[in-house]
């Protein structure tokens, strides 16, 4: 009886084995990113993206085009412990009317509007009250903004470049997200590069706002319509990333880069009448 | 040429490329034996807490126990760290220090009852709960997480059959609720970050098996034994969590010595995680005297020592455990461990 039980029981079992120890569906790999996670770790960035390069083109998915931009931003000095500060309690950069403080732009731009008496188009009022909202944002934001890294090397700015080209097909909330802080450097790399310019931009605007509008003569105007598309296709495309990072806020977001376009059209059109009808001498 | 690239393109895109957790965290084999004798346990006849890794060592001539016991494992402040940066706190400090440690960070505690006589036991696990994560990718930190809950049922029956033979095999019910993802810190900061969050859930049956050949006559008492782990079914499979079985066989021998009683054991593992054959041997020792017991494990990437201590009704012991890796630069790294158990015995 006991011979039989126990006969009984390794019949069992051995159906059992043979069920459970069947060969895997599919199968399982170790994810080549792994390897090349290590290169970025060990700081060899120009193989990381050697390798990645070469991965991108037999592997599709988002996660290797996002290793391939941190590569290219690693070795343009671009870590997590450089945008920290920016990222950290990050939420989409919104904020209504009645949220809004008064900042040094804020204000110079409020005394103009005092100064025009109502001798203002209206069209020409709301675009300004347009842009004193988003500059209210550059105030309100300037705290986290500061914690933008500056790349100044033209090849490391030419490496962040293509990270944000490398991502631009890139549809997952997050890799848009890592797009739109990679490009939000680039806007404030390029605005720091020209930080003469910038600071010209500022004396002027406020010369203007005191109404000598004879110092808008004072404008390097050919430097600016180079520079001002560029600050403002970056600054375009970080709230572009950001619509497709929140899809939530991505109305306002749409808005605010529409927004965005308008004004530096009316600047630059503005720009280009001054050069037209050759008012400064 | 086009064409193979593009076949090469949709293969390397269709195959699945699985997330690397410990085999040990995943099937809940990390518990205060396998730590203090390493898989070496399933040769040999101390018993540290609960039931024999091998179940035909139920069969074999003991006293009737309860026992319950908890047991955690460390490495608390870096559990801390990963929620932080996971949950968008922290501070550049916090950063710093993730990157400083290039290692992943396991952590885990288990509360357990069991009771244990001649030719049976039980033992009931209502929670283990275990962390494990790993950070690396230092321009955009890519975090692996794996967490989650488990209860354990198992019974053990056993038998001496036959010439110094015995056999026993164990029941073992498992309900896992986990939380198993790969993210960058963007993915954790943008729209749409719960499903990174997502408990899932296992439900696992296992039935491993034990023999066991003693050679009691000897004065060494020699024991082989092969015991089969971790073979079973699951309700859902996933491709991180192995779903193969261990085949352990090992023994022990017992020399005989003055004072107190020393046992030292051997297991060689086979499954499908073990490439080199150096994986395969792992040593275990116990040293008892008196109230006193000496741990001590030995395999090709990993050692620990501990001791155990038992008096009145009550237990305690604690291992340090140390084991080899390459760490996320590439580089030979050690990642050292202590782990706390305490208990009761009636």
């Amino acid at each position: 009886m006991n011979r039989i039980a126990n006969i009984t029981l390794g019949v069992l079992i051995s159906i059992f084995l043979l069920v459970s120890c069947q060969k895997e569906d599919r199968e399982i790999l170790k994810d080549p990113l792994e390897e090349h996670y290590k290169l970025i770790d060990k700081g060899d960035y120009s193989l990381a993206i050697e390798k990645l390069e070469e991965l991108s083109m037999v592997d599709a998915r988002p996660q290797v085009r996002v290793a391939l931009a941190s590569a290219y931003a690693a070795r343009a000095g671009v870590r997590v412990e450089n945008y920290w500060g920016f990222v950290v309690g990050f939420k989409a950069p919104l904020m209504f009317v009645d949220d809004l403080k008064m900042g040094p732009t804020m204000e110079s731009l409020q005394r103009i509007t005092g100064q025009t008496n109502g001798n203002v188009n209206p069209r020409d009022l709301k675009s300004l009250g347009e842009a004193v909202n988003t500059l209210a944002v550059w105030d309100r934001y300037q705290e986290r903004v500061e914690a933008i890294p500056v790349i100044k090397e033209p090849g490391a700015l030419q490496d962040l470049q293509r990270g944000v080209e490398v991502l631009s097909t890139v549809q997952t909330p997050g890799g848009r997200l890592y797009r739109g802080l990679l490009n939000l450097i680039l806007f404030k790399s390029h605005l720091m590069a020209s930080e003469a310019l910038w600071a010209g931009l500022r004396k002027v605007a406020e010369q203007v706002a005191v109404g000598r509008l004879e110092a808008l003569c004072q404008l390097k105007l050919e430097e600016l319509m180079v520079w001002l598309p560029l600050i403002s296709y970056h600054l375009g495309e970080a709230l572009g990333d950001l619509s497709v990072a929140f899809p939530r806020e991505r109305v306002s977001l749409e808005q605010a880069r529409d927004l965005l376009q308008r004004i530096s059209r009316t600047i630059s059109e503005g720009a280009q009448e001054l050069q037209r009808k050759r008012i400064c001498p | 040429m086009r064409t193979l690239l593009w076949v090469l393109f949709l293969f390397l895109s269709l195959r699945a490329f699985a997330l690397e957790v410990p085999r040990s965290l995943a099937l809940g084999s990390s518990d205060f034996t396998s730590r203090s004798l390493s898989t070496a346990c399933y040769g040999m006849e101390a018993l540290l807490e609960g039931l024999p890794c091998n179940p035909a060592m139920t069969a074999k001539e003991r006293e009737s126990r309860f026992q319950t016991q908890f047991f955690l494992g460390n490495n608390i402040s870096y559990v801390r760290d990963i929620s932080r940066l996971v949950e968008g706190r922290g501070d550049v400090e916090t950063v710093e220090r993730l990157f400083n440690q290039n290692s992943s960070s396991e952590m885990e505690a288990r509360i357990q009852a069991s009771y244990l006589r001649e030719t049976w036991g039980v033992s009931y696990s209502p929670y283990r709960l275990f962390y494990y994560s790993l950070i690396r990718n230092s321009a955009l930190p890519v975090i692996t997480l794996f967490a989650g809950r488990e209860q354990t049922l198992a019974g053990q029956v056993a038998s001496f059959a036959e010439n110094n033979f015995y056999w026993g095999l164990q029941l073992r019910a498992v309900d896992r609720r986990f939380l198993l993802s790969e993210f960058t810190l963007t993915d954790a900061l943008a729209d749409g970050r719960s499903q990174y969050f997502e408990a899932k859930t296992q439900r696992a049956l296992y039935l491993e098996p034990g023999i066991l050949y003693a050679f009691e006559d000897r004065p060494w008492q020699p024991q082989v034994g092969l015991t089969i782990k971790n073979a079973g079914v699951v309700d859902t499979k996933y491709n991180e969590l192995p779903a193969s079985p261990d085949w352990h066989l090992a023994g022990s021998v017992r020399p005989p010595l003055g004072l107190g009683e020393l046992e030292l054991g051997l297991d060689l593992l086979f499954n499908s995680s073990i490439e080199e054959f150096r994986d395969m041997p792992r040593l275990g020792m116990s040293y008892r005297l008196g109230a006193m017991q000496a741990l001590a494990s030995y395999a090709s990437q990993d050692y620990s020592v501990g001791f155990l201590l038992n008096f009145d009704h009550w237990n305690g012991g604690l291992t340090y455990w140390r084991k080899n890796f390459e760490n996320r630069v590439g580089e030979q790294d050690q990642l050292q461990t202590v782990y706390v158990e305490v208990g009761f015995i009636l």
